[in-house]
């Protein structure tokens, strides 16, 4: 961890030095997501959601991808109502910032239920499940001065957030794990991160070619539930839970002109055949 | 991940501030994404209604994506306050996924061309109100910038080179630190940059003190802050363009390139010293293969700005028309690749906005805003954010009126600390006279100053390397004062300064040596005379079909010696000059032989109608007529009107 600061103020002095960035495109995009809502009352069906992640939003463009579903619904038995909300979102920007050599992928679901209005005495079950998963290729693209097969810094950064509030009787599980590829190949992964928490972010810096692929594969899942609740009058079931993932992708060129020079010369006629294998300064699992 | 999360860190600060309106924040109505109702009442977080949590103002997304990221982030957190429900919620993120906010992006380009270093105003006026100055360009400019949140400023070549007397005398220094101190984002080299040579024009880039003067304002010279382009300006010695060939910036993820090139025909009107070392390629085509590459780097929305331009014909009043453009620039954009989303030009020195056809039969903007910082050109561009291109232009020359308010004190100061400066430099002694110079022409329409003038142009484009001329001619028009005998300031009598002969050729002019025939110099000669028009001339005089006036009064061209001839006043127009009498060192023209002959660049392109000079072949750009007249001061030592070579007897007249 200690050398990332290192290489990172090396990649700016690079920059500074009039360096030219290289930046990132997007490649092939999956997304995938189903959810489900399902609630009952006295074992009697209440109430039931099922959908897609990519029901509201569905933007899947060269420069970024927006996706989500945000859905709610009322089940209802007798005097007895309760709301369940669902959401999926899959977010993708190769510009962070205005800053085209860092780009960022973020899945993010929830489940909630609340506004509960018991009037009877019942047994109460619900069980609301968000997946989701997105799978985006990067590619390294060279900016001006750059050629394809040119080494360069890259750096993962990630970060996850898990957050539950829940009534007595209810229960939620948040899962999310990341794995990321360089042509294919594995790279890193990271995972499974389950339960209430997050980190401040974690870093694997490498060196690969402009021109790799890097791909990016996240999971998330957000789901609460509750079996066979015994419900008073006027209880109020109630179930925040969220998590969200996301990474980001930087990066810097490698601070050596003529290094540059050199292993353009060298690497130049065989540009895209070249694939080295990606050098791993350190590695970070959790 | 803090970038991610930037969004939410944004509304937690929001949240932070709000108990400064905490009592005052009413929230009516229902929360709205862009134009699209949510149906969910706003209601006060914290003090804050949801409507100002919730940023969706034009621009301030790069698309639509971050602001239904940035909406997710905001709800969420009220939803974890129990602010929202998660019905609430699902209404607001779909109206958010619904709206258009981040859908497009406006981005601001302002122009700017041939500044020509004119720091101080009034430079001219517009719609009879002064205009121009370094303060006032730059108060317009950042009002301008101000009123838009993405904006460029670009400036398409001649910033530098036949400058004003001020940034004149620092070799152009003061103009440099005048752009950077008003935002100036690039520049594309025009022809002038050249002017003092390749290595003078990578100094105004890089810095440093000049060569051989120092820096004279006591100071050092950075450079300029901003970005010169020269894309179609090959450097022999590398093979690669002398400054980067385009520019790329970034909006928010919406990238904009700015690929600079400077006309082809550079050397035909620079002095060869100033492009030694350096080939130009054609405009149209350089910035054509420049595409592959910009769009390989998901640039869509590119514009091209071209140091070459063009003429209304006739010029109107009106400085946002385009009344039927003329010139050079025609066949560069209509050779242009269809990707191109906006050309701005300068060099002719017109006020224009054109739409003219690029290579597909689509029409593109063509804007120029005259000269001297008269106008700030101002295009406003609309990026779709998902496909990144430019669908929408719109373009205006803004006057930059010198209105109260406008003027930026910044600026300013940088100017008036050269201005005052410049007084020991304006008296700077570049030669010695016996007598007034004087700009008064005999009944022949011949004056000294004229010829002494001539006689310095011929020096500087006598030589083979530098046009091998054998005869100069010079407008009395760009004579604008005597030089006096009396000092003008601390120099003392007898001495020439600096000062005074920028006040008799202010312009900043070039040489042009060109090949004329005998029988087209005796055109040039009979084109001087008033009655001589498109109505009654020859074919060879070359008057366009639309001047059926010719001149205005008699126009003597001043002549450098050995050159003669006699005009008759009583013979017809169009044939007031015996031919026989047109003679060189002696001897009678050849009708059919070509000659070298030498005028300025004003002169060259055929202005104060002077037609047959565009005909004029073989053309080499050549030295500043200020220049030249130095360099010859020095080399003829002191000028003594009495005995001065062939003195006021170089034009005849007879009746």
């Amino acid at each position: 961890m200690k050398t990332t600061p290192t290489l990172i103020a090396l990649g700016l002095l690079a920059l500074s030095s009039g360096a030219q960035a290289a930046t990132w495109t997007l490649g092939d995009t999956t997304l995938g997501g189903l959810r489900v809502g399902a609630v009952s009352f006295a074992g009697l069906p209440a109430g039931v959601e099922i959908g897609n992640l990519t029901d509201d939003l569905n933007d899947v463009f060269p420069t970024y991808v927006a996706a989500g579903s945000w859905r709610s619904f009322t089940a209802a038995w007798g005097g007895n109502t309760i709301d369940v909300g669902l959401t999926h979102e899959a977010n993708v920007d190769t510009s962070v910032g205005g800053d085209a050599s860092v780009a960022h992928a973020r899945l993010m679901t929830s489940a909630v239920l609340e506004n509960a209005v018991i009037t009877q005495p019942t047994t109460f079950s619900a069980v609301a499940l968000a997946p989701a998963s997105l799978k985006q290729d990067f590619i390294l693209t060279p900016e001006l001065g750059e050629a394809l097969g040119m080494p360069v810094y890259v750096t993962l950064g990630g970060s996850y957030a898990h957050t539950a509030t829940l009534g007595t009787g209810l229960s939620a599980y948040l899962f999310s794990s990341a794995a990321f590829y360089l042509n294919g190949n594995p790279l890193l992964t990271v995972g499974p991160l389950s339960g209430v928490g997050g980190d401040a972010g974690n870093l694997l810096t490498f060196v690969a070619n402009l021109g790799d692929t890097l791909t990016v594969e996240l999971f998330n899942t957000t789901q609460i539930g509750a079996a066979n609740l015994a419900l008073a009058m006027g209880a109020l079931p109630e179930a925040l839970a969220d998590g969200q993932l996301g990474v980001q992708l930087s990066i810097s060129p490698i601070p050596e002109p003529e290094t540059w020079a050199m292993l353009l010369a060298g690497l130049g006629l065989v540009g895209l055949q070249l694939r080295r294998k990606p050098r791993i300064n350190h590695k970070l699992e959790i | 991940m803090t970038r991610t999360l930037k969004p939410l860190v944004l509304a937690s600060l929001l949240t932070l501030s709000a108990p400064s309106f905490a009592a005052t924040a009413a929230c009516t109505g229902n929360v709205m994404l862009g134009s699209i109702d949510s149906n969910v009442a706003d209601r006060a977080v914290g003090g804050t209604c949801i409507n100002d949590l919730i940023l969706d103002t034009p621009d301030t997304w790069g698309n639509h994506g971050q602001f239904v990221s940035h909406v997710s982030q905001v709800t969420l957190d009220l939803l974890r306050q129990r602010a929202l429900s998660a019905q609430e919620r699902s209404r607001i993120m779909q109206a958010a996924a619904q709206s258009n906010v981040g859908k497009t992006l406006n981005v601001r380009v302002l122009g700017i061309n041939d500044f020509h270093g004119a720091l101080q105003g009034p430079t001219g006026t517009i719609d009879g109100k002064p205009v121009g100055g370094a303060e006032f360009v730059a108060g317009h400019a950042r009002k301008l910038r101000s009123e838009a949140a993405h904006s460029l400023f670009i400036s398409s070549g001649d910033l530098i080179g036949a400058s004003g007397l001020v940034s004149a005398l620092f070799f152009d220094e003061p103009t440099i630190e005048a752009m950077n101190a008003m935002g100036l984002d690039l520049n594309t080299v025009g022809n002038h940059e050249f002017d003092k040579g390749k290595a003078e024009a990578l100094r105004m880039q890089n810095g440093g003190c000049h060569p051989t003067q120092g820096c004279l304002d006591g100071d050092g010279f950075d450079g300029a802050r901003f970005q010169f382009l020269a894309a179609n300006v090959i450097d022999q010695a590398t093979g690669k363009p002398l400054f980067p060939p385009y520019k790329v910036y970034n909006f928010k993820g919406n990238k904009v390139a700015v690929i600079g090139t400077v006309l082809k025909g550079t050397p035909s009107i620079v002095t060869p010293t100033g492009v030694a070392g350096l080939t130009f390629l054609d405009e149209a085509a350089t910035t054509n293969a420049l595409i592959p590459e910009l769009k390989k780097q998901g640039v869509r929305a590119i514009i091209a700005s071209i140091h070459e331009g063009g003429t209304e014909t006739p010029s109107t009043a009106n400085y946002n028309d385009c009344n039927n453009l003329t010139g050079a620039i025609l066949p560069i954009v209509n050779a242009l690749d269809g990707e191109v989303d906006l050309v701005m030009t300068g060099h002719t020195h017109q006020p224009y906005i054109c739409q003219i056809d690029k290579v597909n039969g689509q029409p593109v903007t063509v804007t120029a805003g005259a000269f001297n910082g008269r106008f700030i050109t101002q295009v406003d561009l609309v990026i779709d954010t998902q496909t990144k291109d430019v669908v929408s232009v719109s373009a205006r020359n803004v006057p930059t009126y010198r209105d109260d308010g406008m003027a930026a004190a910044d600026v300013k100061a940088i100017v008036d600390k050269y201005d005052a400066l410049s007084a020991p430099l304006r008296n700077r002694v570049i030669g010695t006279h016996t007598a007034d110079l004087r700009r008064t022409q005999n009944s022949a329409g011949e004056s000294f100053l004229g010829d002494l003038i001539a006689d310095a142009q011929l020096h500087a484009t006598k030589d083979p390397a530098f046009g091998a001329a054998v005869v100069a001619f010079m407008n009395p028009g760009g004579i604008r004062a005597d030089i006096p005998y009396a000092a003008s300031g601390t120099e003392g009598d007898g001495n020439i300064t600096y000062g005074e002969a920028f006040t008799v050729q202010p312009f900043g002019n070039s040489l042009v040596t060109m090949t004329l025939t005998g029988r087209q110099i005796e055109v040039l000669l009979e084109q001087q005379f008033t009655g001589c028009h498109a109505g009654n001339a020859p074919a060879d005089f070359n008057y366009p079909a639309t001047d059926t006036t010719g001149q205005p009064f008699n126009r003597i061209l001043q002549v450098s010696r050995g050159f003669t001839y006699t005009w008759d006043n009583s013979r017809p127009a169009c044939d007031k000059i015996d031919p026989t009498s047109i003679k060189l060192n002696g001897v009678t023209l050849d009708p059919n032989a070509g000659y070298r002959i030498t005028v300025n660049s004003f002169l060259a392109d055929g202005g104060d109608k002077f037609y047959v000079l565009p005909l004029g072949t073989a053309r080499l750009g050549g030295a500043q007529d200020l220049d030249a007249l130095e360099a010859y001061l020095q080399h003829y030592r002191t000028v003594n009107p009495a005995t001065y070579p062939e003195a006021l007897n170089r034009i005849k007249r007879s009746n």
